[in-house]
């Protein structure tokens, strides 16, 4: 399978007089098609994982390459869906225009096609702060799909919305994976979320982190959000992450 | 402070720029040499200026008048601040007629004051006041309105009284947007005072202003300019001292 | 609630009320203390007697072209220096110097620069009206949320497209803010340009009528520049809250959690 974006000793050190250590030295592959999360212990450094990936930050050491290229700016097709969605739709927009603005092209036609797979047709003409949190993170996926991606990086979109809003999520983003094609790489400290999404699962270390072990996921597609998580596979996974998650240091 | 100097450096050296600038620009008569300004004259009056008993008379008039009614504000401003945002009663009784002071443009009250308190120091503290007043209250007031209730009830469970409530709790929570409001009125007290003296024309940094203009002493009037600007410089970093050592804990929470 | 309130009017009517007897008892005798008759009579025949249209009329002129200068000039240096940090800090000890300079002192200069006329007084208008809105642009375009400035760097926006589509309505609150300060301080500077040069507008009249000691035309003038300066207050807040409906609704939106 070729690779379509591949994490090379990627180091991290915040502050100069005082440097902290984010990242030690993190190695990861991601092949096209592939959903692949990241979990690790709280404040382990994903998040800026996420965001040298994306080219948002710099890495400190080692490179991101996308497509063999290296990454230095946020590359084209590569698209981040933040944690806080309701602080990264833009508040004069309408739903509409908030998705527009992540078309190359203003096309009406598209715009409607990708609310209608999010589900929010009708709400096309409101501003994002008259709707739900579970719909405003519809207006940013379909913000994030109208960019036409070929990798979607996920921060813990789903870590700021009730639980069964998280599981409605889960469905669409299965849906809309199984749909287009494309790449996702997920960070998330929700161990369940993890291994029912994804195809991989990479579990990081306490800071300065490193990748400790890859997990394949036997679990079969499709994946359904009630019976799948009563599977033997789902409950022999989660139970090996959350052992090695919950070790004392 | 290595730090700090050197982001000032490329702002001071762009003074540096316009100051060569305008020097230039008056040596080779590009503008008219008499009307503009013309660095290094200006420098050299200024030296004359620094000297003189003028220049203390003048500040002390000056800084006198505005700390005299500045202060006043700041005490009325505060303590009628205070019951106000405190007590609802008070606030419905006084916020009519307040309401209808407040927008009274400052300096049109000039006229009056001076055919009822004369030329004198009574005018100009008066005005300085009426001035400073209403954005020290109107600041306090919404200050001890948006005090965290929280803070309020922590002085209720430990049964402290009101008149300790007011002046160990709600006055310090509220001191950010009170010092906000200081701040705006310390500005405005500045243009006042200047814009009294320019009026009257007998004492202060405005007078030496007007008197420099009207005798046609141009390179003097800058001279004064840039003094007044200092005045106001030093006004503005003294208030930023004082505002860093009480509400250093603002930007903490 | 309401007693209260009209508590709160009953205390206004007594004031002014207490001012009328001070006068028609004769308790104060003084030229420069008109009863509040006499100023509401001065307020009615003001028009026609002092041609108050023209005297009014020619300070909101000159007081509209300053402040539309001063809010260009602030809107557009106050995106670039707001979108631009090394700017701004080449420009911020220039921009400090100008600020702390009280607004009267710029008038002795610019009267050798620029005449007595309108040009004096609309350039005194304009450069004090301008820093409100210079430096709230300013904190505007820097108040920007980061979260939509990554969204703009994930999705490739270009630099001009994030400061007209992003930056700019960002700061629009601010904008509006330092706008409705400078209308207040554009009327005042304007009543200050007129007291200390030229013969024309509302802030002449008053001195003038103060140096004739008719105190009631003076205490009327000013009432309704007050009145004036009140209205223009509301009609911008009005439009400010046309202009920025999205923002009450984030406003809601946070205040319910």
């Amino acid at each position: 399978m070729a690779e379509l974006l591949e994490i090379e000793r990627v180091a991290k050190t915040f502050g100069a007089a005082e440097p902290v250590a984010a990242l030690r030295s993190v190695d990861l592959a991601v092949a096209k098609g592939e959903f692949v999360s990241i979990v690790g212990p709280s404040g382990c450094g994903k998040s800026t994982l996420l965001q040298i990936i994306a080219g948002l930050i710099p890495a400190s050491a080692g490179e991101v390459r996308l497509s063999g290229r290296v990454v230095r700016e946020p590359p084209e097709g590569v698209v981040y869906l933040f944690q806080q969605y309701s602080r990264s739709l833009f508040p004069w927009l309408t739903v509409a225009e908030n998705v527009r603005f992540g078309l190359r092209h203003s096309a009406q036609d598209r715009c409607r096609e990708l609310l209608q797979m999010v589900g929010l047709a009708d709400f096309s003409a409101r501003y994002p702060w008259e709707l739900s949190g579970g719909m405003q993170q519809r207006v940013s996926i379909a913000r994030a799909l109208a960019a036409e991606p070929s990798v979607l990086l996920l921060d813990e979109p789903f870590s700021s919305v009730d639980a069964l809003t998280r599981l409605e999520l889960h469905g669409l983003i299965l849906d809309l994976w199984g749909k287009t094609g494309l790449t996702i790489l997920l960070v998330t400290h929700d161990v369940e979320e993890a291994v029912y999404l994804s195809d991989r699962i990479a579990l990081l270390t306490r800071r300065p982190a490193e990748v400790a072990e890859v997990f394949a996921n036997a679990l079969p597609r499709p994946r359904r959000p009630v019976e799948s998580r009563e599977d033997a596979r789902f409950l022999a996974l989660r139970h090996e992450l959350l052992t090695r998650l919950l070790q004392p240091a | 402070m290595k730090a700090r100097i050197a982001s000032l450096a490329p702002g001071l050296a762009f003074i540096a720029f316009w100051i060569g600038a305008l020097e230039v620009a008056a040596r080779n008569g590009w503008v008219n040499r008499v009307f503009s300004p013309f660095p290094s004259e200006i420098a050299a009056r200024l030296g004359g200026v620094l000297g003189s008993p003028a220049l203390l008379e003048a500040l002390g008039s000056t800084v006198g008048l505005l700390a005299a009614g500045f202060g006043l504000a700041c005490a009325a401003g505060v303590l009628l601040g205070l019951a106000m945002g405190y007590h609802r009663p008070t606030y419905a009784l006084l916020e009519p007629t307040l309401e209808l002071l407040r927008p009274i443009p400052k300096p049109a009250l000039l006229p009056p004051l001076i055919l009822l308190l004369g030329l004198g120091a009574p005018m100009k503290v008066a005005i300085v006041f009426l001035g400073a007043f209403f954005p020290v209250l109107i600041n306090t007031i919404e200050g001890v309105r948006t005090v965290d209730p929280v803070l309020v009830d922590v002085a209720r469970t430990f049964r402290r009284g009101k008149l300790a409530t007011v002046f160990r709790v709600i006055l310090p929570a509220s001191l950010p947007m009170i010092l906000a409001g200081m701040r705006v009125s310390l500005g405005l007290g500045l243009i006042l005072v200047t814009l009294a003296e320019m009026l009257t024309g007998t004492h202060g940094l405005g007078a030496q202003l007007v008197d420099a203009q009207r005798a046609f002493r141009v390179q003097d009037m800058y001279a004064w300019t840039v003094v007044l600007a200092s005045l106001g410089l030093a006004l503005a970093l003294s208030f930023d001292a004082l505002e860093r050592r009480l509400i250093f804990w603002s930007s903490r929470r | 609630m309401i007693a209260m309130q009209l508590r709160g009017f009953g205390v206004v009517v007594g004031l002014l009320l207490l001012w009328e007897l001070s006068v028609r008892s004769g308790a104060v005798r003084s030229e420069s203390w008109p009863a509040v008759s006499t100023i509401l009579q001065a307020l009615g025949t003001g028009f026609q007697a002092e041609g108050w249209g023209q005297v009014f009329g020619s300070s909101l002129r000159r007081m509209a072209m300053g402040f539309l200068l001063a809010a260009f000039a602030g809107i557009t240096l106050g995106l670039l220096l707001g979108a631009s940090p090394r700017l701004h800090r080449i420009v911020m000890p220039t921009q400090e110097i100008f600020r702390v300079l009280p607004g009267p002192a710029l008038v002795p200069p610019l009267i050798f620069l620029l005449g007595v006329d309108d040009a004096l007084k609309v350039s005194v208008i304009a450069i004090a009206a301008f820093f409100p809105i210079l430096l709230n642009t300013i904190a505007g375009v820097k108040a920007a949320d980061p979260v939509h400035l990554l969204v703009a760097r994930t999705f490739r926006i270009p630099r001009r497209r994030v400061l007209l589509g992003i930056q700019l309505p960002s700061a629009l609150p601010y904008v509006f803010a330092g706008c409705r300060i400078s209308l207040g301080i554009a009327l005042i500077v304007t009543v200050v340009a007129e007291m200390l040069a030229g013969s024309e507008g509302v802030g002449y009249f008053i001195v003038s009528m103060q140096y004739a000691m008719r105190a009631g035309d003076m205490y009327a003038a000013i009432v309704l520049l007050s009145a004036i300066g009140y209205l223009l207050n509301r009609l911008f807040l009005a439009l400010e809250r046309r202009a920025l409906w999205w923002a009450r609704g984030l406003e809601r939106q946070a205040a319910h959690g």
